[in-house]
């Protein structure tokens, strides 16, 4: 299995981040989204250890208006250029100011697994 | 004018040089050392136009300093092409045609500030030549010998004045800052925030308490700025009976005002020092209220 490489600007701003589907989004007070991430169940998860120990087989994570504005973007149909253009644009923002905020938000949902980024096979994967 | 007309043009002051970019262009790297530094303003995806600048009290060897960035392109690509560029001002250089893309490289002599001033502007798809004619000859050396120092950048116009120097400037998304300094005791810091409808609740009075020492020591005078709500204040930060004794105090002038109805941008200018050395911090705004100078 060949490991993902990281991929260069252009190739990100055309990628489309896509929600993972088994995340569950409830709204909260002040809009805010309080997401539920099921848990893949490991081995030790069952019992005994789940008899003594509090196991959670899901992780919540709640996101403030900003994150949750960035959240609802990522419908499948937006490409990353397509969100920062529509963040900076609300917020009064340069390109890159919003990039450099976008970029690192959406790593950091990649990282807790809740979204992934689909991108067009650029000609060096394809060999 | 070319396919970017005068309207989406930028207006750039650093170090005394005055840049017309297209307004999409930010710049992504700085320096703030006069005597050696580069500057680079990029696109959504690369940097177009690189500036580098070094000290040189005369004019260098131009024939052999190109020669040689000549011989340096070649050995990165055997097939470029050479092209000299038209005569514009003072500029010197040429066009490097690459399989990939085209570079123009021009070069000018700064003698108010001493230094040698280079140009690299990377033409990735075709190259624009009115565009190009438009950076070259928008370019312009500013004598600001014994006066104020122009710096308009990453959405703030500001000034040093005459004595001040720009210490730091620190870019981060939404949040901006220029450090001006004279000696060891005065310091301005000039500030751009953004993202306000996140943090910002129409209190500009809070922005100062966050930020100061001892907000118990802080005089407050409300102030509308343009119709909108701003605050002025006034603390004492020296940190003891002793400093006050020996008349070291360090007093603090604080302004901050939104710009635009909604307040997207915030502005806070601070100015620190001895009393008797106070500068009233409108002295470091180029343009007062700071609504010229975001693209």
């Amino acid at each position: 299995m060949t490991q993902p490489t990281t991929p260069a600007l252009p190739e990100l701003l055309t990628a489309t981040p896509v929600q993972n589907q088994a995340v569950r989004c409830d709204r909260r007070a002040k809009n805010e989204l309080l997401l539920t991430v099921p848990l893949r169940p490991r081995w030790f998860m069952g019992p005994p250890l789940s008899w003594i120990l509090p196991l959670s087989r899901q992780r919540k994570i709640c996101l403030d208006p900003l994150g949750a504005e960035v959240w609802n973007a990522c419908n499948g149909k937006n490409s990353t250029q397509q969100i920062i253009d529509s963040f900076a644009h609300r917020h009064a923002l340069t390109f890159h100011e919003a990039r450099v905020s976008i970029c690192s938000y959406l790593q950091q949902l990649i990282q807790r697994k809740l979204i992934v980024l689909v991108g067009r096979p650029t000609q060096e994967n394809r060999q | 004018m070319s396919s970017t007309t005068a309207s989406t043009m930028q207006t750039t002051f650093w170090l005394g040089m005055r840049f017309k970019t297209p307004a999409d262009w930010e710049i992504l790297r700085h320096n703030i050392e006069p005597d050696k530094g580069q500057l680079v303003f990029a696109d959504r995806t690369q940097g177009r136009l690189h500036v580098a600048w070094a000290a040189a009290d005369r004019c260098p060897d131009v024939d052999q300093l190109f020669t040689d960035r000549r011989n340096r392109d070649k050995q990165h690509s055997d097939t470029c092409r050479f092209q000299s560029i038209p005569t514009i001002g003072q500029w010197q250089g040429y066009r490097c045609q690459q399989q990939t893309q085209t570079v123009t490289r021009a070069g000018i002599h700064d003698p108010i500030h001493r230094r040698w001033v280079e140009l690299a502007i990377i033409w990735p798809d075709k190259l624009d030549q009115p565009l190009e004619q438009d950076l070259l000859s928008a370019f312009e050396v500013l004598d600001d010998r014994g006066g104020a120092t122009r710096w308009r950048a990453f959405g703030i116009d500001a000034q040093a004045p005459p004595g001040w120097r720009l210490a730091q400037a620190e870019v981060k998304p939404a949040a901006a800052t220029m450090h001006f300094a004279q000696g060891n005791h005065c310091r301005a810091i000039v500030r751009r925030y953004g993202l306000t409808d996140a943090w910002y609740h129409g209190d500009p009075q809070k922005v100062i308490q966050r930020d100061v020492k001892r907000p118990d020591r802080c005089i407050f005078e409300p102030a509308i700025y343009r119709g909108r709500g701003a605050c002025v204040a006034h603390s004492d930060e020296t940190p003891g009976l002793w400093q006050r004794l020996t008349h070291r105090g360090r007093y603090r002038t604080d302004w901050v005002w939104p710009v635009k109805p909604d307040g997207d941008r915030l502005y806070h200018v601070t100015t620190i020092g001895p009393r008797r050395e106070m500068i009233e911090p409108s002295s470091f705004l180029a343009d007062p209220s700071q609504e010229g100078c975001h693209p």
